[in-house]
């Protein structure tokens, strides 16, 4: 069967970004194992099917979302308050502080912000392409996009989101 | 623009994420090997 080093060629090219997506939709790097070798299971057993489509990634996404949703789902995989401490791997090259604050912020986010922001700004996707991928209205991917960055503004302005973040997490 | 500098910093955030090193395809593979017709852990999604 000739669909195993096919396969093998997308996840060595695009593991990277599933993980970090994963981790940025469910705030937690394990959970993101979780969720990524779940998409990824998935996408092999649709893999013919898959392949025929215009657009892999698009299919990829779409899984990699609805495995966070039916991970959630799971009793034992409901969403904890983000007051854990962080546990996310770094490569070098960005201050860990800088990425504790972003991180403490991002997690701070109700779920459906969290998948709009990252589907518009992470995945560069339009707001049509995103309401398509989580099955929702226009005007409600304008309106998560905009109260998600206002929230990250205020998380991450200068003392003020440090301060606020704190208060929250009392 | 503000908004710009957030978008900025959740990017960096997001590139500077380091995967792990065991191979996802791997662990997928064996998934679908031990479970049944394409859906390894059907079971788990009631």
């Amino acid at each position: 069967m000739d669909r195993e080093p096919a396969f093998s060629d997308y996840v060595a090219a695009r593991r990277a970004k599933l993980f970090r997506t994963a981790c940025l939709l469910c705030g937690d790097s394990h959970r993101a194992e979780d969720i990524v070798q779940d998409t990824l299971a998935r996408l092999y057993a649709n893999w013919v099917r898959v392949t025929r489509a215009d657009d892999v990634d698009a299919y990829v996404r779409r899984i990699l979302v609805n495995s966070h949703y039916s991970d959630r789902r799971r009793p034992w995989r409901r969403e904890t308050a983000s007051t854990t401490p962080m546990d996310l791997p770094l490569d070098p090259g960005i201050a860990p502080e800088d990425a504790d604050a972003i991180w403490t912020a991002i997690r701070s986010l109700p779920p459906g912000q969290r998948k709009v922001v990252v589907l518009r700004h992470i995945w560069d996707l339009t707001v049509e392409q995103t309401a398509a991928d989580l099955g929702i209205s226009t005007g409600t991917v304008k309106s998560q996009t905009r109260d998600a960055l206002a929230a990250l503004r205020r998380a991450l302005a200068p003392d003020f989101g440090r301060a606020s973040l704190q208060g929250e997490e009392r | 623009m503000i908004d710009d500098d957030v978008i900025t910093r959740l990017v960096d955030l997001h590139d500077h994420i380091k995967p792990p090193e065991t191979p996802f395809g791997a662990d997928a593979f064996r998934g679908c090997r031990r479970g049944s017709a394409g859906s390894p852990r059907r079971d788990d999604r009631r």
